[in-house]
């Protein structure tokens, strides 16, 4: 095993991440001329779109990968710890959705923050999908959690539609779609910026998603070298002469009770 | 640049540069705490 969770594809996926936010930051920051009416606010539109798209993405890989554990000929481990990585990222570019769209709604509308349609429904997928993170923490046999913590993805993702056509089914502050409209409102060095940041932020969510997944892969290995060793230790202490009984930690490896504690336990 | 969009940028650079330490740390603290085994990933 190696020491940590990069190997040779995560290396050269990191390189590529770092070279195209460079040139993003290059193009975005100095070279896109600012807007006729946003002026240089509109340099937030290469941070902002592609991190909402992010947590969609997220968030909505985090489902697909739930139904592939919820059906029983696809169910895999591997499918939950998707999930659960899918759905960490999603969280972390939710975040960066509504700070970015919070500063920019300060810049343009002269608010921090306003009861949008969007903007509610974006802090709502951002709070549901920190209870499903939460959900996963809980105690309990590893299969039922993985079902139950599902079965809610699957139910917390159908807010990512709503979310996204927010914008064409209510009135509201935040503006609709900039780039699939038959008349883009970008054009030039803008649109060029504006999908290059596109692509950074695939790349980065990617190199993410792989390294939290790996993670997921580590902590179940660390949980069952844990479980083992507390057996060997008490198989040992059976034939052995009385030792300090040894307990499983939920997260981590054997720990030792002192003899008073443990007796104390019914 | 103004201040927003500083602002915008620095927090999103911010936001991630912890998120991408804390995940890498994570690994590696577990990787090191495992016993040497097989090969996960090369």
């Amino acid at each position: 095993m190696t020491a940590g969770t990069g190997n040779a594809l995560t290396r050269a996926l990191g390189a590529a991440t770092i070279v195209a936010v460079a040139i993003t930051a290059w193009l975005g920051l100095v070279v896109s001329p600012p807007d006729q009416t946003q002026g240089q606010l509109v340099r937030l539109l290469y941070i902002h779109p592609a991190a909402a798209t992010a947590c969609y993405v997220g968030f909505g890989l985090c489902a697909l990968a739930s139904l592939a554990y919820l059906w029983p000929r696809t169910r895999s481990r591997r499918w939950d710890r998707l999930a659960a990585a899918s759905a960490e990222v999603g969280v972390v570019f939710c975040v960066i959705t509504l700070v970015t769209g919070s500063i920019w709604g300060r810049g343009s509308w002269g608010v921090w923050w306003t009861w949008d349609a969007r903007l509610t429904l974006t802090a709502l997928l951002l709070a549901v999908f920190i209870g499903y993170l939460a959900l996963r923490r809980t105690g309990g046999d590893p299969e039922p959690r993985a079902k139950r913590s599902a079965v809610v993805a699957v139910v917390c993702a159908l807010l990512v539609p709503v979310d996204h056509e927010a914008t064409t089914w209510w009135q509201t502050l935040h503006q609709g779609n900039t780039l699939f409209r038959p008349n883009p409102l970008i054009h030039g060095l803008q649109l060029w910026s504006m999908l290059l940041s596109f692509v950074a932020y695939g790349l980065l969510f990617t190199w993410l998603l792989i390294h939290r997944y790996r993670v997921e892969v580590l902590e179940d290995r660390f949980e069952e070298e844990g479980f083992a060793a507390a057996i060997a230790e008490r198989r040992a202490e059976g034939s052995g002469p009385a030792t300090a009984p040894a307990v499983a930690a939920a997260d981590g490896p054997v720990m030792e009770v002192p003899a008073s504690e443990g007796e104390k336990t019914p | 640049m103004n201040g927003y969009v500083a602002g915008g940028w620095g927090a999103t650079a911010a936001i991630i540069v912890l998120y991408t330490w804390r995940t890498l740390r994570r690994g590696r603290v577990l990787g090191r705490s495992l016993p040497p085994g097989e090969k996960t990933w090369r």
